[in-house]
C-alpha cells in the first residue's frame, strides 16, 4: 500500500515541505517520489496510453520536479505543482507525436484506421472489445473515465490530476458512459447487460 | 477528502457497464526498475543537487545582468563621445573649408556640396532598398 500522502490535521505533504524548508531536498525528493512516483505514472498512461511513452513522460516529469524542486513557492499545493508539471511533459510528448505522425504516410495511416473501426466486430475478446470503445471516446472523456478507475473512483483526486473541477470530471463520466452505451446499442448487441457481465 | 463519483449508473445496463470497465481499466503497476532509471537519470543529468545549482544559476544570472548594464553604460558613453566628436570635427572642417568653397564655387557652394552629399546618401540608400526588396530578380 502506498504511503498516505495526507493525515489528519496537517496540510497534505507537509511533511516534505518541512524537509525542504530545512534544505534536504535530496531527502524531500525521496519521499515525493514513493508518494507520487505511481499517480504520475498513472497520470500518463491515462493521457498517452502507451505505456512506454508514458514511462518516458514520469521520468522526464520526475526528474523536472528534482530539477525545480528548491525553487517550489508553496504557491499551489504539492500535488498540485506535480501534476501540473506532469500533464504539461504529457502534452509535449502528444506534440511530439503528433509531429512524427504527420510525417507517415497518409495510406498507411488510412489503412490502421480501417483496422480500427472495423476491430469490434472482429475481435472475439470482449474486454478488448470495450477497451476499444473506450479508445473511441474523446480525448476528455476516455482520460477522465480511465483515471476514474485506475484511482480507485476518486473524484477530488481525479480533479487534481487533471486540473479539472470536479463537476467538470462527474459530466465527463456520465458523458463518457453514455457514449459507451450508446456504441453498445450500435454493435447490435441483443442484451449489452448480459454481454457485460461476461466481462467479469 | 476521497470524492465518490454520485453520478453513478441508476440502472441494471449502467451497473454493468460500471462493473465491467472497473474490472477491465485496473491500474497499471508501476515498471521496473522504475525508481532506479530515475536515480541514473538524475545523475545523467549532472544536478546533483538541486539547492546547489540553483544557487549557481542564481549568481551567474546576476553577473550576466551587471555585464549586460556595464556593456550598456559603456556603449551610451562611447555613442555620446563620437557624436560630440564628430560634431567638433565637422564645424572644424567647416570653419576651414568655407572660405575656400567660397571662393572656388561662389557665394550659392556653401549650399551646392550638402546638396551632393544629400544626393549621394539618398543614391546609395535607394541602392540598398531595392537590393533588399528583392525587386532586381523580377528583371529580365
Amino acid at each position: 500500500m502506498q504511503q498516505s500522502a495526507r493525515s489528519d490535521g496537517d496540510p497534505p505533504d507537509q511533511d516534505i515541505v518541512e524537509l525542504l524548508r530545512g534544505g534536504a531536498v535530496e531527502r524531500a525528493f525521496e519521499r515525493l517520489a514513493s508518494r507520487y512516483e505511481h499517480k504520475v505514472y498513472r497520470l500518463c498512461c491515462s493521457v498517452l496510453r502507451d505505456p512506454d511513452q508514458a514511462q518516458d513522460a514520469a521520468q522526464e516529469s520526475l526528474l523536472r520536479v528534482w530539477k525545480a524542486l528548491p525553487k517550489y513557492d508553496q504557491r499551489a499545493s504539492l500535488s498540485t505543482w506535480i501534476y501540473t508539471i506532469t500533464r504539461n511533459r504529457c502534452l509535449t510528448a502528444i506534440e511530439r507525436r503528433r509531429v512524427q505522425e504527420s510525417l507517415s504516410d497518409p495510406a498507411v495511416e488510412l489503412e490502421v484506421e480501417s483496422v480500427h473501426a472495423s476491430a469490434p466486430e472482429r475481435d472475439a475478446d470482449q474486454a478488448a472489445i470495450l477497451r476499444g470503445l473506450v479508445e473511441e471516446l474523446p480525448a476528455r472523456y476516455r482520460t477522465a473515465l480511465t483515471l476514474y478507475y485506475y484511482e480507485e473512483r476518486d473524484i477530488s483526486e481525479v480533479a487534481q490530476m487533471l486540473g479539472t473541477p470536479e463537476g467538470t470530471i462527474k459530466t465527463h463520466l456520465h458523458r463518457a458512459r453514455a457514449l459507451l452505451l450508446g456504441r453498445l446499442r450500435e454493435l447490435g448487441l441483443a442484451d449489452p447487460a448480459q454481454w457485460l457481465e461476461r466481462l467479469a | 477528502m476521497k470524492t465518490v463519483d454520485d453520478s453513478t449508473p441508476g440502472d441494471d445496463l449502467e451497473q454493468a457497464l460500471d462493473r465491467a470497465l472497473e474490472r477491465n481499466f485496473v491500474a497499471p503497476p508501476l515498471p521496473a526498475g522504475f525508481r532506479q532509471q530515475l536515480h541514473a537519470a538524475i545523475a545523467r543529468s549532472g544536478v546533483r543537487d538541486p539547492a546547489a545549482m540553483a544557487a549557481a544559476l542564481e549568481r551567474e544570472h546576476e553577473a550576466q545582468l551587471a555585464e549586460l548594464r556595464n556593456d550598456y553604460v559603456r556603449l551610451r558613453q562611447r555613442t555620446l563621445g563620437t557624436l560630440i566628436g564628430a560634431a567638433f570635427a565637422t564645424g572644424l572642417l567647416i570653419n576651414f573649408a568655407l572660405p575656400w568653397i567660397s571662393a572656388r564655387f561662389g557665394p550659392n557652394g556653401v549650399f551646392a556640396l550638402p546638396a551632393i552629399g544629400a544626393a549621394a546618401g539618398l543614391a546609395l540608400s535607394a541602392r540598398v532598398w531595392w537590393r533588399r526588396s528583392g525587386l532586381a530578380r523580377l528583371l529580365p
